[in-house]
């Protein structure tokens, strides 16, 4: 499809068609005197070799172009023999080889004049068995590449162009076309010849690298870079070269993968040749194989007319050309004046060669009535040139006022059209999907953030009317229900700029049988009018609500002394409203005898200091302490305005403190309950012991008294155990009810080792039962230390019993508890107790002296919070850790006795 | 009654308790060994003595009823009487079942204690003398040669000698003189007296 090659501002519409109409009636002429005057022409032969098969599009337009070319000559008559090698889909070499003599029968008699060889392939073919099958005929190549040529090392006969990859003007043309251009991104496929494309791309444009953003997306599926191209960021151009195959082996024709990248990108696409031209790129710095073709068809002529091929030198020259496409250039805003000279724009005549069609093919049916055919044109010509220049001057005027309106103004097209009968959810799918900003101007632009007005083209109502946003779909909604004509609609635009602004939008919907095509609107940013007032209300609202909801007397006091501001606990407390408190002098309200009292801090707040204290306030005859803060008010000038009165009840707090201390105390004395409850079964154990004990030695004394005669030393032997076991028993007894009695703390000089074995002997019991081996560590040596024998003797009982019950899970053999002591610093003894059971996590480690914290099915989660009371009651600490191996060790201190100790 | 080879062991940790025991027990002129842990007993030798075990159950490390297991598992026959400070039923249980004699709970009458030593220390001599008997039997049987061994087999199954010598292939004067020298070395004089001494040893089973 290319009935329009037109270099802009050199031939319009109107003039291409003349020479359409010409080319047209050409091939008339010639069908004529191809019948008529053989004679007069001298017939060549031309053989033309394609690599690829029937319908390549670069093949296919260069070998028409050659042909063109050839034709337009007037020596000459041609005798086409055309070949396709279908090299791509039938590499084996057998089939190669088949071709070769296929081609030597067909040919061996027929006189070949002239040969064209499309591709490498068929070049090296030709290179290769040329000479013995078409000796000393001169080949004309295209379509391959430079390295191709200087590897098969071609000789005289052979000349042509080559393919060249301008890869720096393809950036810088895209780059000239988006200046606002950040990121890039890159797309060449996975197949060998794709890579080694990417490959020289990286290499041309790695001195872009620290200015531009570039993105190469050649690793990813074809799935996956469609995925991508969607969503790419704002200032993105595409730069698409070659894909033959994805990543994933999958094969592709490369210029109809140019149509899938441009209908999935959200960026403008620039490409590799023109082949790419019209399935969606906008263009590009591009290989043309249009002009490949044309350039070998002149070649071809020169060689006909006597030169020499070795004379005419192999370039690119002329086949790299900046083509672009009219529609997209429209997309994406960009201006064909802003173009580099000598771009070509194609595929603008669309609409105009929809116009005209009935006159060209009129004009074709009327060619044999010449004279009329060429005054009806010269009459179109006219009127069309009139009407454009009048289109022009109107066109004019409209731009220069919406660039210089203060207001926006805007036009979205659509993509799709939208059936306006569709129910509402699909109507909001329609906009998202296929509506774009088509035209913009420079005040929505700079008030949504950007530069410049061509920055918004081809915004989707995502970018400012975020679909996850309420406001964004009530507008839409709004719009649909108003009948696409919505005036003065107040709507939240978000912008990736970071902008979020309000805007009273007008939009006008164009229906054209029953479809939407096009909106246009204009808007007006109201968003610093409403931020401002917003703000402020916002804020004042929020401090009153803080301000009334904290318990603290809060107020403002101006430096006349008088109130500006008051909170409800203020009021409530002195009960007043305030707006009786504002203006009313500070020592009316307060009272003079408070007044006098906090005079000196109003001094010296007014003076530039907080000041905090704490004051007693007498409320019916009760007083009520309190803690009282008076911040300064400095304004900008640095001036003292007034200052802030902050002052809270604490009675409540000092209440709630004794209260606690009160509950501690009780709790310590319940704790020691349950310890002994227990203990309970070893306790009676323990006095069974000494009785069971006495009872064996009395019965003994007295058997030994039956004897005849009587052993009195075995029975003097016997009443002393019978001494001995009563007085453990009695120990036993002393021991629990010291524990039960609850003393008021009674610090003295204690022996540790004493008082650990005291309490080693209570729990000795219950370590047997559970078959915990109880084993300690102490040294004589150890300095006596300093507190309540009672209190530290239950905080050892409760860690061994602790321990005890982390083991309860163990395996037999493998419980081990062990008390040691030991001197830890100058002046403390350090008592351990290492247990071997589960540990503890560290999660609980941090709640572990937590009171009611418990891990225990049926524990109180007070022991260990009542032991670190007494450690520090008893000026120790009270810590634990894991152990190495297994279990937690916990270990307290407590003060090394000396006489000034207490 | 005074059995004066006899020795009582007892075995528990608590020193005012093993002293009373002892003092009781030497009291009515039993010898006493005392140890405090079940492993201190475990690693003594023992005298070949009649002697019985007095047991606290609960004590650190190895218990009681641990000990019990533990001479079960040796082939000790030592008779074991279990005292407590406060049994319980299943423990109780278990202790009778692995064979002890008696189970006492603190404090006890000393007459009971001493009632169950004496019947535990009867019951090992009886223990003892059988294991002897068993061990005299054994020995003579392991005089025999194997092929007398074979015979005495078949004779005290109750077969005929015209059987025993089809059966082990050999003339029935051969099966005669075979008996004559296991009733020889087997010191019996009758049939019967012969199937009384190999019940005893179960060799009688080994045809069956």
């Amino acid at each position: 499809m290319t009935f329009g090659g037109s270099k802009i501002q050199k031939t319009s519409g109107i003039r291409y068609i003349h020479r359409l109409i010409l080319v047209a009636l050409g091939s008339l002429l010639l069908i004529v005197n191809v019948a008529g005057g053989q004679q007069r022409k001298e017939t060549k032969r031309v053989l033309i070799i394609l690599a690829g098969q029937m319908y390549v599009p670069g093949y296919e337009l260069a070998e028409k172009e050659t042909r063109e070319a050839l034709n337009k000559n007037t020596d000459f008559q041609f005798e086409y023999f055309i070949e396709y090698m279908d090299r791509y889909r039938f590499d084996e070499v057998p089939f190669q080889k088949k071709l070769l003599s296929l081609y030597r029968t067909k040919y061996i008699n027929k006189k070949i004049d002239l040969i064209f060889v499309f591709g490498v392939h068929a070049l090296s073919l030709v290179a290769a068995h040329g000479n013995e099958m078409f000796p000393e005929i001169p080949v004309v190549f295209n379509g391959v590449l430079e390295t191709h040529i200087k590897s098969l090392k071609l000789d005289q006969r052979f000349t042509g162009c080559f393919i060249e990859i301008d890869y720096l003007g393809l950036l810088n043309t895209a780059l000239n076309n988006h200046p606002n251009t950040r990121h890039i991104a890159i797309i060449s496929g996975a197949a060998k010849v794709d890579r080694s494309v990417e490959k020289q791309a990286r290499k041309a444009y790695s001195p872009y690298a620290n200015k531009y953003d570039f993105i190469y997306l050649g690793h990813l599926p074809m799935r996956d870079i469609l995925d991508r191209l969607a969503k790419l960021p704002k200032h993105t151009v595409v730069i698409y070269f070659l894909l033959l195959k994805d990543v994933k082996g999958e094969a592709f024709k490369p210029w109809k993968v140019a149509g899938f990248l441009s209908e999935a990108a959200n960026a403008p696409v620039y490409g590799l040749a023109d082949t790419y031209l019209g399935k969606g790129i906008v263009g590009g710095t591009l290989i043309s194989y249009e002009a490949q073709g044309r350039k070998t068809g002149e070649i071809g002529l020169r060689i006909l007319s006597g030169e020499n091929p070795a004379d005419i030198p192999i370039s690119a020259e002329g086949t790299i050309l900046n083509m672009f496409d009219w529609r997209q250039l429209k997309r994406w805003g960009i201006n064909e004046s802003d173009l580099p000279q000598g771009s070509i724009v194609r595929f603008r005549e669309l609409s105009l060669w929809d116009q005209y069609r009935w006159y060209i093919i009129g004009g074709i049916c009327l060619f044999f009535i010449q004279g009329f055919l060429i005054v009806k044109l010269a009459g179109l010509h006219k009127k069309g040139k009139k009407k454009e220049q009048e289109l022009k001057a109107s066109d004019e005027r409209y731009k220069s006022f919406i660039k210089n309106s203060t207001e926006d103004i805007y036009r979205f097209e659509f993509e799709r059209p939208l059936d306006i009968t569709l129910p509402e959810d699909e109507q909001i799918d329609h906009f998202y999907k296929y509506v774009y900003v088509a035209e913009a101007n420079d005040a929505w632009a700079r008030s949504a953030g950007y530069e410049r007005a061509e920055d918004l083209l081809g915004f989707r109502f995502e970018d400012f009317l975020p679909r996850s946003r309420p406001e964004s779909i009530a507008t839409i909604k709004k719009f649909i229900s108003m009948q696409y004509h919505m005036h003065n609609y107040e709507t939240v635009e978000v912008y990736e700029s970071g902008i979020t602004r309000c805007v009273i939008n007008s939009v006008i919907g164009i229906i054209e049988k029953g479809q939407l095509v096009r909106m246009w609107g204009t808007g007006r940013d109201i968003s610093d009018l409403k931020t401002t007032e917003k703000a402020l209300a916002d804020s004042e609202k929020q401090l009153r609500l803080l301000t009334n909801a904290l318990p603290v007397l809060i107020s403002y006091i101006d430096r006349d002394d008088r109130y500006r501001y008051t909170n409800r606990a203020y009021e409530r407390w002195f009960g007043t409203k305030m707006e009786e408190n504002i203006g009313r002098l500070h020592r009316e309200v307060l009272g003079e005898e408070l007044h006098k009292k906090i005079e000196p801090f109003v001094q010296r707040a007014l003076a530039g200091e907080t000041v905090y204290f704490e004051m007693d306030l007498v409320r019916d005859g009760k007083a009520y302490p309190f803690e009282a803060a008076y911040i300064p008010d400095v304004d900008s000038d640095g001036e003292i305005q007034g200052f802030y009165v902050l002052a809270q009840d604490v009675s409540v707090r000092k209440q709630k403190e004794a209260e606690l201390q009160k509950t501690r105390d009780q709790l310590a004395h319940l704790s020691r309950v349950v310890a002994v409850g227990e203990i309970a079964s070893s306790v009676a154990h323990e006095l069974n012991q000494p009785l069971s004990a006495i009872r064996s030695y009395a019965q003994a004394a007295r058997r030994y008294l039956d004897r005849n005669p009587a052993d009195l030393e075995e029975t003097d032997n016997a009443l002393g155990g019978v001494v001995a076991a009563s007085r453990r028993a009695d120990e036993v007894i002393q021991r629990i009810r010291a524990i039960l009695k609850k003393e008021s703390i009674n610090r003295s000089r204690l022996d540790v080792k004493e008082y650990i074995q005291e309490v080693i002997v209570i729990v000795r019991r219950q370590a047997e039962d559970k078959k915990i081996l109880l084993r300690t560590d102490i040294p004589d040596s150890l300095p006596p230390v300093f507190g309540d024998r009672l209190q530290v003797q239950q905080v050892l009982m409760n860690l061994i019993i602790n321990g005890f019950e982390a083991m309860a899970d163990g395996e037999d053999g493998s419980r081990e508890l062990v008390v040691r002591a030991a001197q830890d610093q100058a002046d403390a003894v350090m008592i351990s107790v290492q247990d071997s059971g589960i540990g503890i996590t560290d999660e609980i480690r941090d709640h572990l002296f937590d009171a009611f914290f418990t891990t225990k099915r049926d524990g109180l989660g007070l022991g260990l919070s009542i032991s670190r009371t007494i450690v520090e009651e008893n000026m120790g600490r009270l810590w634990c850790a894991q152990n190495p191996d297994k279990g937690t060790t916990f270990y307290y201190t407590l003060p090394i006795y000396t006489e000034d100790v207490r | 009654m005074t059995i004066p080879e006899a020795t009582v062991f007892v075995v528990d940790d608590d020193s005012h308790v093993r002293g009373s025991l002892k003092q009781l027990i030497k009291s009515v002129g039993l010898n006493v060994h005392t140890f405090s842990s079940a492993q201190e007993f475990l690693d003594q030798d023992l005298p070949d003595t009649p002697s019985c075990l007095v047991l606290d159950i609960r004590m650190p490390s190895l218990s009681g009823l641990d000990l019990q297991d533990e001479l079960v598992k040796r082939g000790l026959t030592t008779p074991v009487i279990f005292i407590t400070g406060h049994g319980t039923v299943p423990m109780s249980v278990r202790a009778m079942k692995s064979g002890a004699v008696d189970f006492l709970q603190k404090p006890f009458e000393d007459q009971d204690l001493l009632d169950a030593i004496h019947r535990a220390i009867e019951q090992n001599k009886r223990t003892r003398l059988e294991q002897a008997e068993i061990g005299e039997i054994k020995r003579r049987v392991e005089s025999l040669t194997p092929r007398e061994y074979e015979v005495l087999v078949l004779v005290v199954a109750g077969m005929l000698n015209k059987q025993i010598a089809y059966d082990l292939k050999m003339s029935e004067n051969t099966v005669k003189t075979h008996r004559a020298h296991i009733m020889q070395k087997m010191q019996v004089d009758s049939l019967a007296d012969l199937v009384r001494l190999t019940v005893k040893v179960g060799i009688l089973q080994q045809k069956g």
